[in-house]
């Protein structure tokens, strides 16, 4: 979590829905193993004491999904249903796919139940 | 693009129907396209207003008089501009209304060059260059946020409002060093090095209106230690700190003499993090050592100690409860102040500060919070003037404070 670059030497642009976003908060405890407010303090000190830069909080799931996709080097989540509708169908159903679609490779891993 | 894919990996594994997905790779015509887009991310731009009322009762720590007062105002912004992958330049504005705990107006709380000079899956290292903020102990760098710090009135002991620009950050330089790894778990090393000027106010503010010279900074070393185990909830941490201060006597009339301030801070802390219970605290030791000012062969050394406990529980995801017991003295030879009353005639209650706190925080919002909070006082150990101590006003043992604050963030 605490990586700043890919492999090439590119800045990772991490992108995230507000604190109090249910698939936030259900994606730092289940996944980060991390409770949001603890997110909170640390990406708050990195904003707010210019240690360093925290991610980008988009207000809405879609919102996210097209700012990864207009991002390069970009990360983010999204809810599986939501991702295929705005995405694409044969991207949504499979793990570890590297799609290129004309726009670039959007890398998608699922996570299941 | 393999090596990209796998670090995303380290996010997690199993449960939960979301995707984590990225976009790696941009043929030329849309990664031209969107490259505005992509540009927009390398700048930032962030703020925070806070507005508050404060009651004290007993004591000059906001008035010289008791009254309901609205100087409880903090704002500031922000902006960070990623030059490339190597350099980012940092600066943030603030203003500050405290009424007599700082300076009132407008300071740059930090303008800097963030050079990030090693980064690995495991290391990074960054050095900060200008005038950066003191991140060194456990609430130094989130002292200024609102809505970052755990009250709207943090421990006086070590986190003094009096000592506040100062002791808030310096004109330097510091070096970051971190380690993570999932064995060994997550450790920073903190080291800085610099000075910070002294406003006539801050020096009123401290010494007092008698000291008509001129108070200056000559340098502030710092070196901090943290370490959070792997998968563990809490994190521990030290740090230690050496600063010298001088003070250049009036020509034309000055009550008080050249001087030199040696001040020396050591502190160990630790914090954790559960789901709904947040324990924290720091034990401190502190020694100030005076040659001349009230004399020109006067020599004072001091060593004084402190701690603070405090707890915070969720008691929903929106409504957190504080707790916290705060004891400091200033002279581990004269705790309870007798000496200090029969030496100086300064009340022997100015050798000690003890705080219990109740509070409560809100979010409204994911960037709209009220905090409020009651703070029972003893002792007059954290007020100002330092120096020459004002009993007048603080003619009390016992004194009371409340406070309610309404913030918001960008």
């Amino acid at each position: 979590m605490r990586q700043l670059h890919w492999a090439d030497d590119k800045t990772i642009t991490v992108f995230v829905l507000p604190n109090q976003h249910e698939l936030h908060k259900h994606f730092s405890k289940e996944r980060l193993q991390i409770f949001p407010y603890q997110l909170n303090r640390i990406w708050h000190k990195l904003t707010y004491s210019g240690l360093g830069v925290a991610p980008v909080v988009v207000n809405s799931p879609e919102a996210l999904i097209q700012a990864v996709l207009k991002t390069p080097g970009s990360i983010g989540y999204a809810d599986e249903k939501l991702l295929a509708n705005l995405v694409s169908n044969t991207m949504s159903n499979s793990n570890n796919k590297e799609k290129n679609s004309g726009k670039g490779v959007v890398h998608v891993v699922t996570i299941k139940d | 693009m393999l090596s990209q894919s796998k670090t995303n990996m380290k996010w997690g594994t199993g449960v939960f129907k979301s995707f984590v997905f990225t976009l790696l790779l941009m043929n030329s015509a849309q990664a031209a396209s969107d490259k505005g887009y992509s540009d927009s991310h390398d700048f930032q731009l962030h703020g925070f207003i806070s507005q508050g009322i404060i009651d004290v009762n007993g004591s000059d720590f906001v008035h010289d008089h008791d009254s309901l007062s609205t100087e409880l105002t903090e704002l500031g912004i922000n902006a960070s501009y990623q030059l490339n992958s190597t350099f980012r330049l940092a600066g943030q504005l603030v203003y500050l209304d405290g009424g007599n705990r700082y300076e009132k107006g407008i300071r740059v709380d930090y303008a800097l060059l963030d050079w990030s000079i090693y980064s690995s899956d495991f290391w990074q290292t960054n050095i900060y260059l200008g005038r950066f903020k003191n991140n060194h102990w456990l609430n130094s760098s989130s002292r200024v946020i609102p809505f970052a710090r755990p009250s709207i009135i943090l421990p006086q002991s070590v986190y003094f409002d009096g000592f506040r620009d100062i002791a808030v950050g310096s004109d330097g330089a510091a070096i970051k060093i971190s380690h993570s790894d999932d064995e060994l778990g997550n450790f920073d090393f903190n080291l800085s090095y610099g000075k910070s000027p002294i406003s006539d106010k801050q020096q009123k503010i401290l010494m007092g209106e008698l000291a008509s010279g001129v108070a200056k900074q000559d340098h502030d070393a710092q070196a901090s230690f943290y370490w959070q185990p792997a998968f563990s909830s809490w994190r521990l941490g030290l740090s230690l700190l050496d600063s010298d201060f001088s003070y250049q006597q009036s020509e034309t009339f000055d009550f008080f003499s050249d001087a030199n301030f040696t001040f020396q801070f050591y502190t160990m802390n630790a914090l954790y993090e559960g789901e709904y219970w947040e324990f924290s605290g720091e034990i401190y030791q502190q020694r100030f050592i005076t040659d001349g000012f009230y004399s020109p062969i006067a020599h004072v050394d001091n060593v004084g100690r402190g701690f603070y406990g405090q707890t915070r529980y969720k008691l929903t995801s929106d409504l957190t409860l504080l707790a916290r017991y705060e004891d400091f003295y200033l002279d581990e030879d004269d705790k309870d102040g007798k000496l200090l009353e029969a030496s100086t005639g300064v009340p022997y209650y100015f050798a000690f500060h003890k705080d219990i706190t109740l509070g409560l925080s809100y979010d409204f919002t994911s960037n709209l919070k009220v905090r409020a909070e009651y703070h029972w006082v003893r002792g007059a150990g954290r007020l100002t003037p330092v120096v020459l101590p004002n009993p007048r006003v603080n003619s009390s043992e016992d004194w009371q404070m409340w406070a309610v604050q309404l913030m918001y963030w960008f």
